[in-house]
């Protein structure tokens, strides 16, 4: 499994035993936003023949998960797309109800011109060949897996607020969709933005983990999980993240520079993984391009090296200091640089690890 | 009205014209402001000798502009010339050719009165692919009878409108002119009550202010617009001091009163005139009134002021563009319909062989029904239309007045069909259509490609055929086909420096196509082959220049501080003008950072704060959530919950020495832009509802 995340957005690459990849989102590196790290991934390390890309998933329509996702669909041709479900999908964040906002500054328009890029992408895709259909997806449905023993299998959102779009709150995250991979005895979680808490509260999202972990509770029982909602505190599940019980398992994250995530404050983010976790790898530091810098081998850095490195400068205004966090898109990396991939066997086993060029894995 | 007969002035003006003629086989006649051009065109067929052919052409923003006034002229020959004028398969210049060699050969005198929009026959940067069509045509239709030195012609215009280039300026210096202006009448006129019917009153009004600044005579037209501007509430002292006695500014009273219509209390006689002024050519009297429908206190305004009474309404033609443009909705069809109904009562034919003399008539009867849209398809389909630029009239008017793109599609894949195959203009359009509509996209980009191939340099082709791939997502798509244009037109990037409407018409659509799907950086690449020069030049290039800039802005910082309005100058190196030196309390600005409140609710604001310098790597992103006492403290413009997107100023003031922050945030005015129907439309036609 390959996890990517230059500071906005994520895709994740899945090569799947047999033959075929499963792709998920996606996200854009360098300074003009043209890298695809998916792409990359594929063409690197895809056999020469037969080896397609199975399907490509969209876990929901916020504009940081679909960075490239159109470019993708066109280079790639995945055999199948999977989205959450209609109407879902566009309860969760309209896409017309976000352009025909007229209070959205010149950034969240660039953002949204991704997200409008992606579902026309979709629709063509769909359009181009009789008989194909997006795939809606919602708890217990599969995914196509072509050849390969694996099985794929959605485990969020809940099937009747997914179809009947039930939730109060238009909050994609919320919709988001979670997919277990089960190949023998292994299992992958990938857990996309879905939230247990509504932000900075304790107030439970009532589609979130409380629900999820309730009906499959054996997900707290992973080799690798892609960590919720980029390592926030209102993502984490006692029962998805539990204190780790000896066997070796791998936690990656993807960055949010925008929102600062993870965070690297005290019972918050990464401290709070790390509590559980003997280590948490990070696909690129949640900082600037300045800060963002090829890691030497082996890539480990201290928690409070990292807190030291991504420490703010200051302006000098208290107010601006005290309570102010500084974020930044930053991102000059290479497609292949803020990347962990993680090679697990089918009795749950991580066989190997390898890490792009500013991924690092970060320790207390 | 004794004083607005014109017949006398167009009865010598005639006689002038012919008998200038006698001696030279062109004359020019110019026609001052607010003269008739059907009053004076009536004379000159009732005064010559020789059977003259009058030709009105229609404005050239109408797609059947040179067919009509081809039709026109060949309708003074018989049934038989018109046939062959309206056979499509025949080049139009070669058609022209041959209806001035026959109206030579019958010793016929051809008088064509040329509208104001003529004059873009020969404009260097034509404002369209159907414009820059209608250009090429018009200017074959003229050439070409021009070029028939046999024939006899006498060209009606307004002075600018000779400014035509090509054959009609390098001879026309040197023909006879007559000029056809009305003396300055007596301002005692305007005591006439009775002539003045309701606008009496005004009339009155005017002759006082005029008695009061001792003018004693005012040019008819002048005479007119002022009545017509005082019977709609102007002050008559004022539009005398501003506009004066002469007749050089009759424009600018054309101006103004254009202004004085757009007015809310002028509405309904705004959409009156408007109404009325969708008929090309004059009406008669009584069906004008009851398609204006005004109030009967202003009728005065249409039939005496802008208008004449004196048989048809004729509206002056730059007047009339203007009020056209005036509309703010869609066209009635009911109006259009009205109209063709009126024009097939006078042509009394079914098909254009056999209008004879009532050749306009008939025209104009297919136009209106062109342009009454959807509801007039049946009718229009029953028509026998020879020529494919009746099909473009009417695909044009419901493409672009109607949004009805799926039916003016159907009109150009006719015109392909019956007409000509290798039609480059109906293949872009037939593409450009269904890319509007957002449908049958393979059709529309196998459409795009087939006019570029066909026209391989031709400037909108390639570039609409670049933006619908980008407009499908197509991105690398849409990369590799720019890289064939410009190898195909511009191989050295020498071309685009050396015509602005290379980069006007191409570089610009693609650029904002780009910006249209965030990809910014695309959009620089392309921007970047404009030449500085003509960036510099163009208004519309700086504004694309200064929307690229912004997007690099919000890219390079994740947020936007600044409103995307606010100039690049004005950015990062001082607070605006509205964050005060000093605070009540006499405490010096020690901060200020410009932000965007990104996220509110009755709790919590949310706020992304920019550290300024003039370094743009320097600058950072602050994210801080405000409490809604702390917004209502520092701020106060507006409640916690309504400031979600408002841009400001936070400020902070601070004594030397001293640890007290006083913090204030200042509201920066930002318009906000609201997408409307079309624009959202537009930006969704290939998402389905089901996924948003």
């Amino acid at each position: 499994m390959f996890v990517a995340g230059p500071g906005l957005g994520e895709g994740i690459a899945v090569a799947l035993p047999g033959a075929g990849w499963l792709l998920i989102d996606g996200c854009t590196t360098g300074l003009d936003g043209r890298g695809l790290p998916l792409e990359a991934i594929v063409n690197r390390w895809r056999a020469p023949t037969d080896d397609p890309v199975v399907a490509m998933v969209l876990t929901h329509p916020h504009e940081d998960h679909v960075g490239g996702f159109a470019e993708v669909i066109d280079a790639l041709s995945p055999q199948c797309i999977g989205l959450l479900s209609p109407p879902g999908f566009s309860e969760s964040g309209s896409i017309r109800e976000k352009l025909g906002d007229p209070r959205a500054g010149r950034a969240e328009r660039i953002r949204r011109g991704s997200e409008r890029a992606a579902l026309i992408a979709i629709q063509r895709w769909a359009e181009a060949q009789p008989g194909r259909q997006v795939l809606a997806l919602h708890e217990g449905v599969t995914l196509p897996a072509g050849s390969s023993p694996v099985q794929v299998v959605a485990r969020a959102p809940d099937e009747a607020v997914a179809r009947l779009g039930l939730l109060p709150s238009q909050d994609a995250n919320h919709l988001s969709v979670v997919l277990e991979i089960a190949h023998g005895t292994s299992r992958t979680v990938l857990a996309s933005d879905l939230p247990r808490y509504f932000t900075n509260t304790t107030r439970p999202v009532r589609t979130g983990w409380d629900l999820v972990m309730s009906r499959y509770d054996f997900l707290g029982d992973h080799a690798v999980l892609k960590v919720p909602h980029h390592g926030s505190a209102a993502a984490m599940h006692p029962d998805l993240m539990p204190q780790a019980a000896g066997t070796q398992r791998a936690w990656c994250v993807t960055p949010h520079n925008r929102a600062k995530l993870p965070r690297v404050a005290d019972l918050d983010g990464l401290p709070r993984m790390l509590e559980r976790q003997s280590s948490v790898l990070l696909t690129a530091v949640p900082a600037s391009k300045r800060v963002q810098a090829p890691e030497e081998h082996p890539g480990t850095v201290r928690l409070s090296q990292l807190a030291a490195r991504m420490a703010s400068q200051r302006t000098g205004a208290p107010f601006v200091d005290a309570a102010g966090v500084h974020v930044a898109p930053g991102n000059a990396y290479e497609p292949l640089d803020p990347l962990w991939c993680m090679a697990v066997d089918q009795h749950g086993t991580l066989v190997s690890r390898w890490r792009g060029r500013v991924a690092i894995e970060v320790i207390s | 009205m004794v004083w607005l007969d014109e017949s006398p002035l167009n009865a010598s003006r005639a006689d002038d014209a012919v008998r200038a003629l006698e001696n030279a086989s062109r004359v020019k006649l110019v026609l001052a402001p607010g003269v008739h051009r059907a009053g004076l065109m009536g004379a000159l067929e009732k005064r010559s000798e020789r059977q003259v052919a009058t030709v009105l052409l229609p404005p050239l923003d109408d797609a059947d502009a040179p067919l009509h006034g081809l039709l026109q002229a060949a309708s003074s020959l018989g049934k038989e010339a018109v046939a062959r004028a309206l056979d499509d398969g025949v080049d139009l210049g070669e058609r022209a050719w041959n209806v001035a060699r026959e109206l030579a050969k019958e010793g016929q005198v051809l008088a064509v009165w040329v509208p104001p929009s003529w004059q873009r026959v020969r404009a260097s940067t034509p404002e369209g692919p159907g414009m820059e069509l209608r250009c090429l045509h018009a200017a074959k239709v003229l050439d070409r009878w021009l070029a028939e030195q046999s024939l006899p012609i006498m060209i009606l215009a307004s002075s600018g409108a000779l400014g035509l280039g090509g054959e009609l300026a390098k001879n026309a210096e040197g023909w006879p002119r007559i000029d056809v202006a009305p003396e300055p009448v007596s301002i005692e006129v305007l005591q006439d009550a009775r002539a003045w019917g309701d606008y009496a009153d005004a009339a009155a009004a005017l002759h006082k202010g005029l008695a009061y600044k001792r003018m004693q005579t005012l040019f008819p037209w002048q005479m007119r617009l002022l009545v017509g501007l005082v019977g709609l509430g102007e002050a008559p002292g004022a539009l005398l001091s501003r506009f004066g006695p002469s007749q050089r500014r009759t424009t600018a009273l054309e101006n103004y009163m254009r202004e004085v219509l757009t007015r809310p209390k002028h509405d309904e006689v705004r959409e009156g005139l408007v109404r009325i002024a969708r008929a090309r050519f004059p009406v008669e009297r009584q069906e004008a009134r009851e398609i204006a429908a005004l109030p009967e206190e202003h009728l005065p305004l249409l039939t005496i002021c802008i208008g004449t009474e004196a048989g048809d309404i004729e509206i002056e033609e730059d007047l009339r563009q203007q009020i056209a443009r005036l509309a703010r909705n869609r066209p009635d069809p009911a109006i259009h319909l009205r109209l063709a109904a009126y024009h097939q009562s006078l042509d009394g034919a079914p098909s254009a062989r056999d209008a004879g003399p009532h050749m306009r008539d008939w025209l104009e009867k297919v136009h209106n029904l062109g342009r009454a849209g959807t509801e007039a398809t049946g009718r229009w389909s029953d028509l026998d239309l020879p020529s494919r630029e009746l099909y473009w009239d009417r695909a044009r008017s419901l493409s672009i007045e109607h949004h009805a793109f799926v039916e003016a599609a159907a009109l150009y894949r006719e015109c392909l069909r019956k007409f000509d195959d290798r039609d480059a203009y109906s293949w872009h359009y037939l593409g450009f259509n269904l890319d509007r509509a957002g449908a049958l996209r393979e059709e529309a980009e196998h459409a795009l490609r087939k006019a570029v191939e066909l026209r391989p340099t031709h400037p909108w082709y390639n570039g609409r055929l670049v933006t619908f791939l980008i407009d499908q997502a197509r991105f690398r798509d849409a990369e590799a086909a720019w890289a064939e244009v410009l190898e195909r037109m511009d191989p050295r990037g020498e071309a685009v420096h050396g015509s602005p409407w290379l980069a006007g018409q191409m570089h610009r659509w693609v650029v904002k196509a780009w910006l249209g799907m965030g990809e910014v950086s695309r959009a620089r690449e392309v921007f970047d082959d404009i030449p500085e020069e003509m960036v510099s030049r163009e208004e519309w290039f700086q504004k694309l220049r200064h929307e690229l800039l912004d997007s690099e802005e919000a890219v390079r910082l994740g947020e936007s501080v600044y409103p995307p309005e606010t100039p690049m100058s004005e950015r990062w190196t001082h607070p605006p003008a509205i964050v005060s030196e000093h605070d009540a309390s006499r405490r010096p600005l020690r901060h200020w950072f410009p932000g965007r409140v990104v996220a509110a609710s009755e709790d919590e604001v949310n706020v992304a704060l920019a550290v300024p310098h003039a370094d743009p790597d320097e600058r950072r992103i602050i994210a801080r959530a405000l409490t809604a006492g702390e917004w209502r403290t520092h701020a106060g413009f507006c409640p916690p919950e309504e400031a979600l997107g408002r841009y400001f100023v936070l400020a902070i003031y601070e004594e030397p020495g001293s640890d007290e922050e006083v913090i204030r945030i200042y509201p920066v005015k930002h318009e906000e832009h609201r997408l409307d129907e079309e624009e959202m439309r537009l930006l969704t036609r290939y998402i389905p509802a089901s996924l948003g």
